[in-house]
C-alpha cells in the first residue's frame, strides 16, 4: 500500500530518522507507517532514549587522579616553552 | 556536579592566560567522551594517555584556535586523530561481514516483515530514570565493550555530540552509507540489551 515501509524497514530507518538522515518523503512514510503501528511507534521512540541513554552513559566516567596531574602539569609548566618556541 | 562551561571565545581566553582553575574545569567536563572515543578506536588500556597526548596537543595548538568549529569539537577530533596514530593495527579486525550477519534472519520479524516479537513498554521514560538501575549501567557498560571495533567508534564519537556523520566518515575512513549502518546496528544493540533488561531484569 503506498510503498509504505514495513516494520523491519522502520526499524532499519530509525537511526536515520532520529539523525535527520531521510528525505522528506521517506519521512512522511515513516509517519504514516507510525500512525497506524503502535510496536514501531514504540520501538522509534526507544531508539531516541537508548541513544540520550548512551550519551548519558558516556559521561559517567571518572578521570583518574594522575591523568589529571599530568595534564594538569603540562598546563603549567609545558605551555610557556612552547609558546615561546612558535614565537619564531 | 558538572559546572557550566563559559563560551569558546572566553574560555580560550581564560586558557591563553594559563587560567589553572577554568582549564581543570573543561578536562573534567569532556574526560568521559574522550577516554570513550579514544578507547573505541586505540583501545581500553591506552585510552588515558591517548587522552593525555591529545591535550598537549591541543595546548600546543591552543593559539591558532580559530573558532571555525566550537572548541570541544575541535579538541574531540584531535583527540581521534591522537588515537588513530596509536592503535595497533593487529588489534583491529573488520567488522562491515559481522554487522550484516542476522539481520536477514532477525527473529523479532515475521517473513511478512512484521513485528513478531515487538519491544516491551520500559519503566522509565529518561536516561536518567533508566539508569537509576545500576545493573543496567553495568550491562550497558558491558555490551558496549562487547559490540564490533567499528560500531563502538561510530556508536562514541556519534553520542558525544561532538561529531556530524560527515566528520565520522572522515575520520573513520567508512563511506556514508556504512556509518549509518554502524550506528544503527550499535544503537538496535544497545536498545535490545535495555530491552531485555527492562522485560527480564537480567542482562
Ligand atoms: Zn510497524
Amino acid at each position: 500500500m503506498l510503498g509504505l515501509p514495513s516494520c523491519k524497514q522502520v526499524v532499519k530507518q530509525s537511526s536515520d530518522l532520529l539523525d535527520g538522515e531521510l528525505t522528506a518523503f521517506e519521512r512522511f512514510k515513516l509517519k504514516i507507517h507510525l500512525f497506524m503501528c503502535k510496536h514501531c511507534r514504540n520501538y522509534v521512540k526507544q531508539m531516541r532514549l537508548t541513544s540520550e541513554t548512551v550519551n548519558h552513559w558516556m559521561k559517567g566516567r571518572k578521570m583518574p587522579a594522575e591523568v589529571r596531574q599530568r595534564i594538569l602539569d603540562e598546563f603549567e609548566n609545558g605551555v610557556c616553552h612552547n609558546a615561546k618556541k612558535d614565537e619564531h | 556536579m558538572t559546572k557550566a562551561l563559559p563560551d569558546d571565545s572566553e574560555l580560550v581566553a581564560r586558557l591563553l592566560k594559563k587560567d589553572s582553575a577554568a582549564f581543570n574545569d573543561v578536562v573534567t567536563a569532556w574526560y568521559s567522551p574522550m577516554y570513550y572515543v579514544a578507547s573505541s578506536i586505540a583501545g581500553d588500556a591506552i585510552a588515558d594517555e591517548v587522552v593525555q597526548e591529545a591535550w598537549f596537543s591541543v595546548l600546543r595548538a591552543l593559539p591558532k584556535f580559530e573558532g571555525r568549529s566550537s572548541l570541544k569539537s575541535w579538541v574531540m577530533r584531535i583527540v581521534t586523530n591522537e588515537a588513530k596514530t596509536r592503535r595497533r593495527k593487529e588489534s583491529r579486525s573488520t567488522s562491515l561481514e559481522q554487522i550484516e550477519d542476522g539481520w536477514a534472519t532477525d527473529p523479532r520479524f515475521t517473513a511478512n516483515e512484521h513485528w513478531n516479537t515487538p519491544t516491551g513498554y520500559w519503566s522509565g521514560d529518561s536516561p536518567d530514570a533508566l539508569m537509576q538501575a545500576e545493573e543496567l549501567q553495568n550491562c550497558i557498560e558491558k555490551n558496549i565493550q562487547k559490540l564490533p571495533d567499528n560500531q563502538r567508534s561510530v556508536l562514541m564519537m556519534r553520542e558525544s555530540g561532538a561529531y556530524s556523520l560527515d566528520d565520522i566518515c572522515n575520520i573513520l575512513n567508512v563511506t556514508s552509507s556504512n556509518v549509518r549502518v554502524l550506528l544503527h546496528r550499535a544503537r538496535d544493540k544497545v536498545l535490545q540489551v535495555i530491552d531485555r533488561f527492562e522485560r527480564e531484569g537480567t542482562c
